[in-house]
């Protein structure tokens, strides 16, 4: 792109954070490492839970590695420390000291039982900013809840719109409730961080996966208090007006999307008209002028002219692939998609001339990986995957010895279980 | 209840909004609910396509009665300008120049401000430091940078329609434009980075966000699995490769007080096996279930489904909650949008938001994504009509009096919906 400009050496985001955090959570500390921030990731010793959760893949010894731990803690730092010891607890606190902020995902109350909870750490260092994410909140009713992704999820409304209306409510088939939460936790915890910079003062960050997931609904949670209606599962269609219109459309080598407004549906009868014999009928459509309201008559001109259309580009969409229909989009300007699944992500030539994927050597897989490229691109400060994820304690030397514990003093700490 | 004296994250600081529909809203509206002067420009001409779709004020549809697009332009202001006029694009140059926004945010295809000489390298001209956020479909470059469409095909693109639905099936979601509310958070987070940057070197930037490329972090783990061994992850229902039993299961009928619905369900997961074992000693499950594994648990899936819906079925959502969490299960109500308005954990932090609009009244609005505790926020205004602020912000920044301002929606430069 033109407009942007060399990269300079000043960080972006020239703050410490010590990440705590386990499972999708981990997502916030991320950014901020792409971000510049240093951001160390605490595991307890022997690892994070995180290292356990799939997908995996095999290391050049054959191992199986987790790609969800690799892909979600690169540009941190890695040591281990037990917080359930007492000298692991005064290390914390030496750390904390020395940090603009710390991530956490802990059960409500679990580091106020460790007497290193918010309070506590705001007294041995002010400006710190202490971001928790939880299922349900620090406080509460549900605080004390235990929770998964479909728990969190469906607490935040998520399957009870989407699925199939004939079958259960369903949740996306991979987890999405920490990664919300973990990136709201990202936009405040910067927030926060300017704010402590600039007035000395720190705060606490509560992020919740049940708000973080409600904030993904889109229009849906007015619907009772406005229409005194819920929305409710649709699969493959979307009310327009008192119609159940199509959004998802089988094709020759997969599905695509679709939004049917006027100009997408005049374009595929174009589009239809150049390559198949089409109805007159349908050709004369003044698509338009179209009014399809709630109240419409769902058996009335309008509605009964909308099917015959959608039949018809139901029919055409099978002879076309993925591919050819995104390229009519394309030239035609149409609302139409592919449903890709990853190995059409893989081909997209968009990705390719952005440097979407990054190939960084993981010494953890002995081989290099795959990387998603940075969240966005800005120019004054380019944002770069520059480590993969931490091996267990990879960084405890570094790390300890800034805060003037020696390699020798490590060793005793490693036999008491503390490191 | 906050007072006037609360410190807010961003007070005095100026943001520029031409954004319209999800992501581009949503980003600076934290901005608004957290002191910042956001003034939105819109036209009636060519208003936030948001403002034509449900829901609306009593189900009438109308321009100043959508909540789609209130949720996400709240407590900020509006200017109501046609840039479709030469004239109009002068003024919004005035504005800039005079005003020195600090933010200018905007989520058109990348051609679009480029015509109106708005984009970031004649911008900078007017305002050198400026904080400059685009966010498109897409991406400002590359053979598809102006490919528009809505966040329900950047979902579909980046891979979340696959992954939706039943193996038996095609696709069937996420529900909405799913990719519109995955990129807000980091949208705002980068900005106020850039923010964050210009306060120690003085320099502000371009920040260009692809929504497709965002939206796919929430999926990395299993796109780089592909990157790997060329597997990939399809469409599973509700089940779950580490957990069993691990599903959604119908409860008892049950009319809600705001709506017609009565259809109720329970997601349950089984995340260990002390788990299980508790799990089935509150269901009096016989021993043949209850001492199997989790291997033999997903092969008898059918089974054991079936047998926790025959109790399900029986009871009553939440009480069903409530028992299996007073026993360390997880369990939760899958909540419909009425019971999310009676939640009781929702209603401790007094997430919803009754906010006046000054035309159509009392509105519901969605509360703040966070809780800060020193900078607490807060939404301070219902979603403003198109030009709703054009007098005041015109006499503020360009001292432009009353009947200048008369003269110019005469010209049609300046535009109103009400």
């Amino acid at each position: 792109m033109e407009s942007l400009c060399p990269p300079t050496q000043e960080r972006l985001l020239p703050y410490t954070i010590l990440d705590l955090t386990e499972g999708g959570h981990n997502i916030c500390g991320r950014l901020l490492g792409d971000m510049g921030a240093e951001v160390i990731k605490i595991e307890p010793p022997g690892g994070s839970q995180t290292r356990l959760r799939g997908p995996f893949t095999k290391n050049s010894a054959g191992k199986p590695k987790s790609l969800y731990w690799a892909s979600y803690n690169s540009n941190k730092k890695g040591i281990t420390l037990s917080l359930d010891t007492d000298e692991g607890r005064q290390i914390f606190l030496k750390l904390v000291n020395k940090s603009d902020a710390i991530l956490e995902s802990f059960q409500p109350g679990y580091l106020d039982s460790l007497n290193i909870g918010f309070e506590t750490l705001a007294k041995t260092n002010p400006q710190l900013v202490h971001t928790s994410m939880t299922p349900f909140g620090s406080t509460g009713p549900y605080a004390g809840f235990i929770s998964t992704d479909l728990i969190t999820s469906s607490m935040g409304g998520m399957p009870f719109v989407s699925g199939d209306e004939d079958r259960p409510p369903v949740r996306i088939s991979f987890p999405q409730a920490e990664l919300v939460a973990g990136s709201q936790a990202f936009g405040a915890t910067v927030a926060a961080l300017r704010h402590s910079r600039n007035s000395k003062t720190g705060q606490h960050v509560d992020v919740t996966e049940q708000i973080a997931v409600m904030w993904t609904l889109m229009n849906a949670t007015p619907f009772p208090q406005l229409h005194g209606t819920d929305v409710t599962r649709a699969g493959a269609f979307r009310k327009r007006g008192p119609i159940d219109a199509r959004h998802v459309f089988r094709c020759a080598d997969g599905y695509v999307s679709m939004n049917a407004q006027a100009k997408t549906l005049d374009g595929f009868i174009g589009w239809m008209s150049e390559e198949i014999e089409i109805e007159k009928e349908i050709l004369d459509f003044d698509i338009g002028k179209w009014d399809l309201r709630a109240n419409s008559d769902p058996n009335g001109k309008e509605a009964s002219e909308f099917k015959k259309v959608e039949k018809a580009i139901e029919d055409f969409l099978l002879i076309k692939t993925k591919t050819e229909i995104f390229e009519r989009a394309l030239s035609a300007g149409l609302l139409v998609a592919p449903c890709n699944t990853v190995e059409d992500i893989r081909k997209s030539p968009q990705l390719e001339s952005r440097s979407f994927w990054i190939d960084i050597y993981h010494p953890e897989f002995g081989k290099d990986i795959t990387h998603l490229g940075p969240y966005m691109k800005m120019s004054e400060t380019p944002l770069k995957v520059y480590s993969p994820s931490p091996s267990v304690g990879s960084d405890n030397e570094e790390i300890f010895k800034s805060i003037g514990v020696g390699k020798s003093k490590i060793e005793a700490l490693k036999k008491g279980g503390v490191v | 209840m906050q007072n006037n004296t609360t410190e807010l994250l961003f007070d005095g600081l100026k943001v520029l909004d031409f954004t319209w529909v999800g992501v581009g809203p949503i980003t600076t509206k934290y901005f608004a609910d957290h002191g910042a002067d956001v003034i939105k420009i819109e036209s009636v001409s060519r208003p936030d396509v948001l403002r034509g779709a449900p829901p609306f004020k009593d189900a009438i549809p109308g321009i100043n009665r959508s909540q789609f697009s209130g949720n996400y332009n709240s407590s900020k202001r509006n200017l109501g300008v046609n840039l479709s006029i030469p004239k109009a694009l002068d003024l919004i140059k005035d504005i800039i120049a005079q005003w020195q926004p600090d933010v200018i945010a905007e989520s058109f295809t990348p051609r679009v401000m480029k015509s109106w000489g708005l984009d970031y390298l004649s911008v900078k001209k007017l305002a050198p430091d400026v904080i400059y956020f685009s966010t498109c479909l897409m991406g400002q470059f590359g053979p598809h940078n102006n490919y528009a469409g809505y966040g329900q095909l950047a979902g579909a693109m980046a891979g979340f329609y696959e992954i939706t639905g039943w193996p038996d099936r095609g696709p069937a979601g996420p529900y909405g434009a799913y990719s519109d509310f995955l990129n807000p958070p980091v949208a705002f987070g980068s900005i106020v980075a850039a923010l964050d940057y210009r306060d120690r070197y003085g320099k502000g930037q371009h920040i260009d966000l692809s929504q497709y490329e965002g939206a796919m972090h929430f999926l990395a783990p299993h796109i780089m699995k592909y990157n790997e061994d060329g597997s990939i992850l399809g469409r599973m229902g509700n089940e779950d490769q580490e957990m069993s039993p691990h599903g959604i299961f119908q409860c008892l009928r049950k009319k809600r007080s705001l709506t017609d619905t009565e259809e109720s369900w329970v997601s349950i997961a089984i995340e260990s096996e002390s788990q299980w074992a508790e799990f089935s000693k509150v269901l009096g499950l016989p021993d043949e279930i209850s001492k199997q594994s989790l291997p033999e648990r997903k092969l008898n899936k059918d089974q054991i489904d079936n047998l926790i819906s025959d109790w399900t079925s029986q009871n009553d959502a939440r009480q069903i909650m409530n028992l299996l969490q007073s026993h360390r299960i997880p369990c939760g109500i899958v909540q419909s949008q009425s019971d999310m308005w009676e939640d009781p954990q929702l209603k401790h932090t007094d997430f919803f938001q009754w906010l006046e609009h000054s035309e159509v009244g009392p509105m519901p609005y969605d509360g703040l994504q966070f809780k800060l505790s020193k900078t607490p926020g807060k939404l301070t205004r219902a979603q403003a009509m198109i030009g709703e602020h054009n007098l005041e912000i015109l006499e503020e920044i360009l001292s432009i009096d009353t009947s200048k301002a008369a003269d110019l929606l005469d010209q049609g430069i300046l535009e109103q919906s009400f």
